[in-house]
């Protein structure tokens, strides 16, 4: 009997498969289907690599086997691994905090493929001692969310919640470079969500309202934020007023690019737009100019859920936009059930 | 008649083994050779323009989001490229392929390679733009025209294997 080294029927998410005999014999028949790539290793190091075909196991075909086995025509130790050159997906989700230490929750899709099978078995396969599917795709979720949290991380909250489209690019091309040192092509990346807790969304809604992420920050909590804010109208001003003013009429500017490797764990210093000084707004200005405090993207006057990102816009009954949670309007002071 | 054996003269130097459709039983394997040397052309501006990527997102630049579409349109057409159609895989096999679609196929063919070059040029000025944001918005300009070229320019070609 010829010894058939052959892939039969890989599933679908198979990405790397360990021929279960790891006697050789001279003369095998190996067959290498499209799409894979098969690769004869010892001891975790890379010897030789055969691409799609029929392949005769001969003495040629395998100079550096053949050379490490002393010249002998009897069976040889090796260790025959099949690649799948085809793309996979993964699913990703995990927790990071930004730059001013805002936990924040994300998870999405991504699609890889292996690029150089040579260097992703010496690095993953050989490198991690990971001889299964389960295992290496396990592990390249894991190295991919380890990268995710860390880049992710290098922002500002407000860069993550009103330039998603510019931080998501900006992360997956790290991660391609990432990727690509372990042999892997990073195809693409997909955020399909980014959360944050209560307290920091309504955090972010006034920054994104006021356009002024300092004065923000340096209140201790959101709650003392819309409290403050909340009395503006009224006689009695705190300690917070000097500022609150030009804080309540001036909008976000959402083309602002997002500040990624600047350094440091400095939060940005505010998204006022410097060529604009501040001016009190019309009621009319003020309802033109309706931004969504989730997206920062301007939402027709009146919505009840921003077009751009789908979340509800909770108003009070005089159509102020409010954070969510509040019970009171920060504007009007009016009630909301 | 001049004009082809001119355009097949020129893609028979850039593209060795290209007959020009000149043998019925060689026709699939001109079509195949053609796309393949135009897909390597991508493949190398795709590259090229990962550099351009890296590089943008090192220095911040405002182009990023434009420049990653264009590299995901660029893979899209290079895919498009290399995996023939499934629609015109019968076309060589008709008893007749007419005198002028075989022109037309070999007009489209010198376009196409052309047009791949031209990416790849463009691809490697908007990499040397990467810094210099004037020059860059034209860059990305350019080359997104570029793309969209040959995409038409393979839609044209389709019509000929396909169509009537
Ligand atoms: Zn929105
Ligand atoms: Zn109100």
């Amino acid at each position: 009997m010829v010894q058939v080294i052959e892939w039969v029927n890989p599933g679908e998410d198979e990405i790397i498969w360990r021929y279960p005999n790891e006697v050789i014999k001279w003369g095998a028949q190996l067959i290498v289907h499209e799409y894979e790539v098969a690769i004869f290793m010892r001891d975790g190091k890379v010897y030789d690599v055969f691409g799609p075909g029929r392949h005769t196991i001969t003495t040629q075909n395998l100079p550096l086997l053949y050379k490490l086995v002393g010249g002998s025509n009897s069976p040889f130790k090796a260790t025959v691994i099949f690649v799948s050159m085809k793309q996979f997906q993964g699913r990703y989700g995990g927790e990071t905090q930004t730059r001013e230490l805002a936990p924040v929750k994300y998870y999405g899709v991504y699609w890889f493929k292996v690029a150089d099978p040579v260097l992703f078995l010496t690095e993953v396969v050989g490198g991690q001692s990971l001889y299964d599917t389960a295992d290496v795709t396990k592990f390249i979720r894991a190295y991919f969310n380890e990268g995710m949290m860390k880049h992710l991380s290098a922002y500002s909250i407000v860069d993550l919640f009103q330039n998603l489209d510019m931080v998501s690019t900006q992360v997956k091309v790290k991660l391609m470079e990432d990727f690509r040192r372990l042999g892997l092509e990073l195809v693409d990346v997909k955020i399909e969500g980014v959360n944050t807790t209560d307290e920091w969304r309504q955090r972010l809604f006034w920054i994104m309202q006021t356009g002024n992420a300092q004065a923000v920050m340096q209140m201790d909590t959101a709650k003392q934020v819309a409290h403050e804010l909340g009395q503006s109208e009224g006689a009695g001003l705190g300690t917070g007023m000097v500022v609150m003013p030009q804080l309540l009429q001036q909008p976000a500017q959402p083309t602002q690019p997002a500040q990624p490797y600047a350094g440091g764990g400095v939060p940005p210093a505010g998204y006022q737009n410097p060529q604009q000084p501040a001016q009190p707004a019309t009621q009319s200005q003020q309802q033109t100019q309706e931004i969504c405090p989730y997206c920062g993207k301007p939402i027709p006057p009146g919505a009840r859920f921003c077009p751009y990102c789908g979340h509800e816009i909770k108003r009070c009954p005089n159509g102020h936009i409010v954070p969510e949670g509040a019970k009171f309007c920060p504007v009007c002071g009016a009630k909301i059930e | 008649m001049g004009k082809e054996t001119k355009l097949l003269e020129k893609i028979e130097l850039a593209v060795p083994g290209y007959h020009g459709y000149k043998k019925k039983e060689l026709m699939r394997e001109d079509d195949r050779i053609i796309r393949g040397k135009v897909a390597d052309i991508l493949a190398m501006a795709r590259k090229d323009m990962e550099r351009a990527l890296q590089r943008c997102a090192m220095v911040n630049c405002q182009q990023l989001v434009a420049i990653d579409g264009m590299r995901k349109k660029l893979i899209a057409l290079e895919s498009r490229v290399r995996h023939a159609e499934a629609g015109y895989s019968g076309y060589f096999d008709r008893i007749k392929v007419r005198e002028d679609e075989l022109n037309a196929l070999i007009e489209y063919d010198a376009k196409l390679i052309e047009l791949a070059q031209a990416i790849a040029d463009a691809v490697g000025k908007l990499n040397g733009a990467i810094a210099d944001p004037r020059n860059l918005g034209m860059a990305v300009f350019d080359l997104d025209d570029k793309l969209r070229e040959l995409e038409e320019t393979l839609d044209k070609r389709n019509t000929v294997l396909v169509g009537e």
